[in-house]
């Protein structure tokens, strides 16, 4: 496990560019240009969860993999790093949303940011960790592009569906305020909670019996 | 004691059958594990390290039958595989620092003698190496964390003859300990022959022999002549043979071969072709 951090503490300065752009300056100039409505939509929160994604290239990142199958790093270790860095990913991306609702260009927009953010990142980590899981796994055996595209296309299938959903539910008052309610938020985090342990367990399973 | 105990191993695929192979490669000796592309060598090797799971048989290492934690097994074990894919802007201090995390008796004065040795540059990215730097620093991984079996995949492909030559000195000198072993696979039979105690040779998935080199030199022959010249030699002692309008060669058992003709040594490539190809027109 350490050895896998140290590799991805090699090129962290240039995630963290990464994210920054793509997570944070394009969404805002689009949202600066009318394009998207951006405290609508959970599209930014789903993206956050592709860090696995921006890793390295792909052609890097798919020899990488199955060269570390040689060396004595347990399966269920090499999932595990991977499911943390998911996690890890989606915390800073909760630091990056802050700074992008300091960066909003409406009060609106910055005080419905502060208000929806963490129910949101925390529904996002929940499902954004299942795609990534199943995108990791198929990038063993297939090609990187077959995940990859699985993955971005998954990605916006939610974020849209989502970003719908809540957007019809803000209408509503009463929508709001159980969205906003700490109850609410004490369930999704413990849902959430849930589900990623159940899918970290199953991963570690399938992965155990998987060829690379 | 055997380093490597292979039993009845089967996997299959859509297009492959690796068949029941069983070969025992004893502690201090050198195997060459010897086939066309294709014949499942890297199938083999991969499910002896447990990077591939297999259908059926049995993998032990060190005496001990392994099914599972194929990572505590390979703490022991130097793998060179056939694409050495480390990250692209990792340079060898970030390779020395990674490994250190990864193998208990990584060996940093090891590693650095082995990377002044090649001639591996410190500055230079992982993506700006050239293929045969690549393997190199694989090997110079492999032989840095006190392993005592290595197990190369075409490890020598893609490096020049020099290089070539002065790490089949150093698998020679690895080897010098008895309790080091080596599993050698390479289209490159000239240097098995130089280095191995066994050969196995493997072809359409099935082991079609696994023996001691010297025994397999000295129980084979080249004969030549003519087509009735060789018809005194019984069809079950003739390994394979290459017919050319100047004649006949066969590779033949040599306690087949007929009183007054005269017989020359083989080679291990010779004996692998005419045994994989049978009869050559």
């Amino acid at each position: 496990m350490k050895a896998l951090f140290y590799k991805f503490s090699k090129d962290l300065p240039l995630k963290l560019l990464l994210m920054l752009y793509f997570w944070t300056l394009v969404p805002w100039a689009l949202c600066l240009y009318g394009t998207i409505n951006l405290y609508e939509s959970p599209l930014v929160f789903m993206l956050a969860g592709i860090i696995y994604t921006f890793e390295c290239s792909s052609d890097e990142k798919s020899k990488f993999n199955k060269y570390m199958t040689s060396f004595p790093i347990k399966r269920s270790t090499y999932v595990s790093y991977i499911f943390l860095l998911i996690v890890i990913s989606e915390v800073i991306m909760y630091f990056f949303q802050i700074l992008l609702g300091i960066l909003s260009p409406t009060v609106l927009e910055r005080n419905v940011m502060s208000e929806n953010t963490p129910i949101m990142l925390l529904s996002s980590m929940c499902i954004g960790i299942a795609v990534v899981g199943f995108a990791v796994f198929w990038n063993f055996k297939a090609s990187f592009r077959v995940s990859g595209t699985m993955l971005v296309v998954l990605y916006f299938f939610v974020s849209f569906v989502l970003g719908f959903i809540i957007g019809v539910t803000k209408d509503s008052e009463s929508a709001t305020a159980l969205l906003n309610s700490t109850g609410f938020r004490i369930v999704t985090a413990v849902v959430s909670l849930i589900v990623f342990l159940f899918e970290w367990w199953l991963s570690v399973r399938v992965y155990n019996k998987k060829d690379v | 004691m055997n380093a490597v105990s292979v039993k009845n191993i089967t996997k299959k695929y859509k297009d492959f059958t690796l068949d029941n192979v069983s070969f025992d490669l004893p502690s201090g000796c050198i195997m060459g594990l010897v086939g066309e592309n294709g014949a499942g060598k890297s199938t083999l090797i991969k499910i002896i390290c447990g990077i591939i799971m297999k259908k059926q048989g049995e993998v032990s290492l060190f005496g001990e039958s392994v099914t599972e934690n194929f990572s505590d097994f390979r703490q022991n074990i130097g793998i060179v595989s056939d694409e050495i894919a480390f990250p692209y802007n990792f340079k060898v201090k970030n390779v020395n620092r990674m490994m250190n995390c990864i193998y208990d008796n990584w060996n940093e004065k090891s590693f650095n003698d082995y990377i002044d040795k090649f001639e591996i540059p410190r500055n230079k990215k992982f993506k700006d190496y050239s293929l045969g730097m690549k393997k190199k620093l694989g090997i110079a991984v492999a032989l840095s964390h006190g392993a005592s079996l290595l197990i190369l995949d075409e490890a020598t492909s893609g490096l020049d003859p020099v290089v070539r030559d002065d790490f089949l000195d150093i698998l020679y000198d690895f080897t010098r300990d008895e309790n080091h072993t080596v599993l050698f696979s390479s289209h490159i039979v000239s240097d098995l022959e130089k280095l191995c105690d066994y050969i196995a040779v493997l072809h359409k998935g099935k082991l079609l022999m696994c023996e001691e080199k010297d025994v397999l030199l000295d129980t084979y022959c080249m004969l030549r002549g003519s087509e009735q010249e060789l018809e005194a030699v019984p069809k079950s002692e003739i390994v394979g043979k290459r017919k050319s309008p100047y004649g006949v060669q066969a590779i033949v058992k040599r306690e087949a071969v007929p009183n007054g003709m005269a017989a020359d040594s083989v080679t291990i490539e010779d004996l692998f072709v005419y045994m994989v190809k049978g009869e050559i027109q």
